[in-house]
């Protein structure tokens, strides 16, 4: 052993570890990166915002019967009205302007889509969550109410619902939520099963904590990622949802602005040539929908664990 | 395999029996039933018949066995639009609602299968994330919308395709089916594709993911160091192992392709079941609805069982059990 | 032990793989060189985390991104693995080198039967032999492996043998066609010690019988030092001890390795506190410059924040470190 001065360990120069950051800015800063999660962002934010700004910003409100005029029904896009009003994308056949549909109809697809999912997640995740704490016979019966629900198709559900409960915009959001609940539960059920498992749990139990502060404190954080993506998804299915069954009749009454009523309306003029009162509304929902889905499927590909490496 | 094939019999049983206590709570019980059963233009002399003949006022398990044992002998009634038995009406238009989800399937597996294992196999490259572009694509874009973009593109445009109906059908095993004829292959193939689209974007992203995932297995780490080639790893090693779960996400697809056939049947005039039960909800037209309902439920857990069989026949480690350890 | 002057089955030089992360290229194992003579057994021993498997990867060219083979020659037979054509690797793995791996419940695939994974090892390297042919021999290899009735063994799938009897069916692939060379990586880990035992005895007789060279990696020093006659010290990705196995485990020269060989638990007496190497092994993106194993080291000094490298110290007897324990315990 040479008699030159020992080092200690606390004089060494590693390089200092990088500052942690928390999981949830990191993701936020991973999904900014992402170039499509970026586009589905903005397409979904500008029309978010020019849907909630429709009463103030849309030339018209089409669906107050008194704006509107049966003269100027199926005009072209870029026509005028008679009160001098530029048609920007023409009207439909009851003299809307579809500029104006567009946005209103878009304010109802998106609440709709978000309220239905909203609730049922908080529905689906409740009862996820009992599943899983519960346990046992509990967890048994829920999850086979879980499976068979699942494996019936949503529209055919809808269907279902909406012949027993008849039209309306509640009756619409029933429908959607019943449709919905079983993707929550199940995913929460899951996340719920694996998390309860882990140490921390056992741990926060010996600290005797109220059972519904270990669920909703700890649990309920990491079932999270993806809760967030299943209901990102499940919010644009449910949009298209809505849209499919207005435009096939069931959907929104005839009051309620809706494009896929306006694109069903549409669809009798389109084979003479009339397509605006088609193809506009099924754009506007189309980008609607895929921004929806970049941003969840982004989401989906930076919260899977077992696709990272 | 015997116990389980019994015990899943037994489920498939068990789910019909709720289903039908479901449905039947659901149309019969839910609102008035007198006015649901009855056509509403009926005179009150005629109401009091029907409900006597319906037995509406005797207690409900009387009218719910009434109903179950009808349902088995294939008595629902006769629809209030067309005056006929609604379950043969139902049955008539089945075997086309059957033909469109059969050939989507078809469709979204033939292309959904290749697309989604070229873009696991090198998912960074360029063709890979176009095609993951589209699949998002697929899934994006509403069933009715393209199917009308389609009918513009393809029947008015370009006139190569009829826009609806069905084209002519040759009779095979009893069924009439049209996709043996070439009007019926013509008539066929835009619906086809409109239902299929959605699925094949899920087709693709299942079997890549399915890909990606086998991929990084150990066993396919010991197969190159067997120094077996890249061909046989993939189209051995990994497909076996990605196909095998597909298998019960298809019954479920099929299924849904033939609720949402619901909707290609609308714009395509196809038909099929499908259109009939639209205008059967439209109009409250009880009897057609229970009929389609019914038949529904019981194709669904038909396709269920027969899938579940099909996966545990396949699948080794299933049909074997587990013996080791 | 010396061996005979021919070519050695193995010698790698300066192998260096790293992994390319968000933050930059982290290195996994340095300048790593190891020599295998023929029919020789070699152990390579180390922690989670010192490269020990990835050296065994990298070997088999087996390494994925982000990692990759940065540096180095990998000379089987006098043929650089690093720089052969794709096809040439291809014929090589599988029947002049040979890979088992640590956990047998994977490295086989599930759905196909153990007769076609064993068929297409013989079949890729020599599609002329029968089916017949291809059979009887893979039935031998299981005999060979002491499973009993191969016959009806053959057509059975993973699942249907324990652990035990899955590594047997690794390690008879492996044989299959009596390869120069096959890296063992960790292959008892994950079975119980009678297992081991019985694993250890066949791959050391099939070994001797057929002369192929193996490399045991390990982290279990009582392992290698009932199968290996030369032993591969690793740490923090590179070799800091290299020599006879029974020189190095009785009078070991890294203070890692005497850290390491005190650590085993039956060394201490009942009582007394157990010996641990104190402190743990940094991180890869945040290794010390220098000697790795310095923050952890009781003798190391201002001279150890240099690169070090492999010096032979006691003939064969190699060692990483400027202040070795050249007096015996």
């Amino acid at each position: 052993m040479t008699e030159a001065a020992l080092i200690r360990p606390d004089e060494d120069d590693l390089p200092p570890p990088p500052p942690p950051r928390s999981p949830g800015r990191e993701l936020l800063v991973e999904l900014f990166r992402d170039r499509l999660a970026l586009t589905g962002m903005v397409i979904v934010g500008v029309l978010a915002v020019l849907a909630f700004l429709a009463p103030l910003i849309a030339p018209q409100d089409p669906y107050d019967l008194m704006q509107i005029d049966f003269m100027d029904s199926r005009l072209p896009p870029g026509a005028e009205s008679m009160t001098g009003m530029t048609f920007w994308l023409g009207t439909d056949d009851q003299g809307r302007d579809l500029l104006s549909a567009i946005l209103y109809g878009l304010r109802t697809s998106i609440e709709v889509g978000i309220l239905s999912a909203a609730i049922a997640l908080v529905i689906g995740a409740s009862i996820g969550l009992v599943s899983a704490y519960a346990g046992g016979r509990t967890d048994a019966l829920l999850m086979r109410i879980v499976d068979l629900q699942l494996s019936f198709p949503a529209i055919l559900i809808a269907l279902i619902l909406l012949a027993i409960l008849g039209q309306g915009v509640d009756k619409i959001i029933i429908a959607l939520v019943v449709t919905q609940w079983a993707y929550y539960a199940r995913t929460v059920r899951g996340s719920a099963l694996v998390e309860r498992r882990r140490a921390y749990v056992d741990a926060a139990r010996c600290q005797a904590l109220p059972k519904r502060r270990i669920i909703f404190g700890h649990i309920l954080p990491n079932c999270l990622p993806p809760l967030i993506v299943v209901a990102t998804m499940r919010v644009a299915y449910a949009i298209m949802l809505e849209a499919t069954l207005s435009f096939l009749g069931i959907g929104l009454p005839v009051t309620e602005p809706s494009l896929g009523l306006l694109i069903s309306n549409g669809y009798t003029y389109l084979l003479s040539g009339d397509y605006w009162i088609s193809v506009f509304p099924g754009v506007a929902l189309v980008l609607l929908i895929i921004g929806i889905n970049l941003v969840g499927d982004t989401l989906r590909d930076l919260l899977n664990p077992r696709l990272r490496r | 395999m015997t116990v389980f094939l019994i015990r899943r019999v037994g489920q498939t049983v068990i789910t019909l029996l709720v289903m039908s206590v479901l449905v039947f709570v659901g149309i019969f019980m839910v609102g008035n039933p007198i006015d649901i059963l009855i056509d509403p233009a009926a005179t009150p002399l005629e109401r009091e018949q029907t409900i006597q003949a319906f037995g509406l006022d005797r207690p409900v398990w009387e009218q719910y066995w009434k109903f179950l044992t009808g349902a088995l002998s294939g008595d629902l009634g006769n629809s209030f639009l067309f005056n006929q038995p609604a379950l043969d009406l139902i049955l008539n238009r089945l075997p086309a609602t059957l033909e469109l989800a059969f050939t989507a399937l078809f469709i979204a597996l033939v292309l959904g299968i290749p697309l989604g294992i070229i873009a696991g196999l090198d998912p960074k490259s360029p063709l890979a994330r176009g095609i993951m572009g589209f699949s998002i694509l697929g899934f994006s874009l509403p069933t009715f919308w393209i199917g009308l973009i389609m009918i513009m593109a393809f029947s008015v445009f370009l006139g190569w395709l009829p826009s609806s109906g069905r084209g002519d059908t040759v009779d095979v095993l009893g069924l009439e089916l049209s996709i043996f004829t070439l009007d019926g292959l013509s008539h066929l193939l835009l619906p086809a594709l409109n239902l299929a689209l959605f699925k094949i974007s899920l087709v693709i992203r299942l079997t890549r993911a399915g890909v990606m995932e086998c991929l990084q297995m150990d066993y396919v780490r010991f197969a190159r160091a067997k120094g077996l080639s890249e061909t046989r790893i993939v189209s051995l090693h990994v497909l076996k192992n990605t196909l095998i779960p597909l298998i019960t996400v298809l019954g479920i697809e099929l299924g849904s392709l033939i609720a949402f056939a619901v909707v290609t049947e609308t714009i395509f005039a196809w038909p099929g079941m499908g259109k009939l039960i639209i205008d059967a909800i439209a109009v409250l037209d009880r009897p057609l609805i229970v009929a389609y309902l019914l038949i529904t439920v019981v194709m669904f857990s038909f396709i269920n069982l027969i899938v579940d069989i099909l996966y545990s026949a396949v699948d080794p480690r299933v049909r074997l059990g587990d013996e080791g350890e | 032990m010396a061996r005979s002057h021919a070519i050695p089955t193995l010698k790698v030089e300066g192998l260096e793989t790293r992994f390319v992360t968000r933050r930059g290229p982290v290195p996994a194992i340095l300048d790593v060189s190891l020599t295998v003579g023929r029919g020789e057994i070699v152990g390579l021993v180390g922690e989670s985390g010192s490269g020990k498997s990835v050296t065994g990867l990298s070997i088999m060219g087996l390494i994925e991104a982000p990692g990759e083979v940065a540096a180095g020659k990998v000379l089987l037979n006098g043929e650089d693995l690093r720089t052969v054509s794709r096809r040439r690797l291809r014929q090589l793995r599988g029947d002049r080198i040979a890979m088992v791996f640590q956990d047998p419940m994977m490295t086989l695939n599930p759905v196909l039967r153990i007769r076609t994974q064993m068929v297409e090892a013989i079949r890729a390297h020599d599609s002329s032999v029968g089916a017949e042919a291809a059979r009887q021999r893979c039935r031998d290899a299981l005999a060979q492996v002491g499973i009993p009735s191969p016959e009806e063994r053959l057509d059975a799938y993973p699942h249907q043998f324990s652990g035990g009897m899955r590594q047997r069916v690794a390690i008879a692939i492996a044989l299959l066609n009596r390869p120069d060379l096959i890296i063992a990586d960790e292959p008892t880990t994950a079975l119980d010690v009678t297992i081991q035992a019985q694993i250890l005895a066949v791959v050391q007789s099939l070994c001797r019988e057929h002369g192929t060279a193996l490399i045991w990696i390990t982290h279990d020093l009582s392992v290698v030092a009932g199968l290996a006659e030369r032993i591969y010290v690793m740490y923090g990705g590179s070799v800091v001890e290299e020599g006879g196995v029974d020189a190095v485990l009785d009078r070991p020269l890294h203070p890692y390795t005497d850290g390491l060989i005190r650590s085993v638990p039956w060394h201490n007496e009942p009582g007394r506190p157990l010996n641990q190497i104190r402190g743990m092994v940094p991180p890869l993106d945040r290794m010390p410059r220098g000697c790795r194993f310095r923050p952890r080291c009781d003798r190391a000094t201002e001279g150890c924040r240099e690169p070090v490298a492999l010096a032979d110290i006691r003939e064969g007897h190699h060692a990483r470190c400027i202040h070795p324990l050249v007096e015996s315990r």
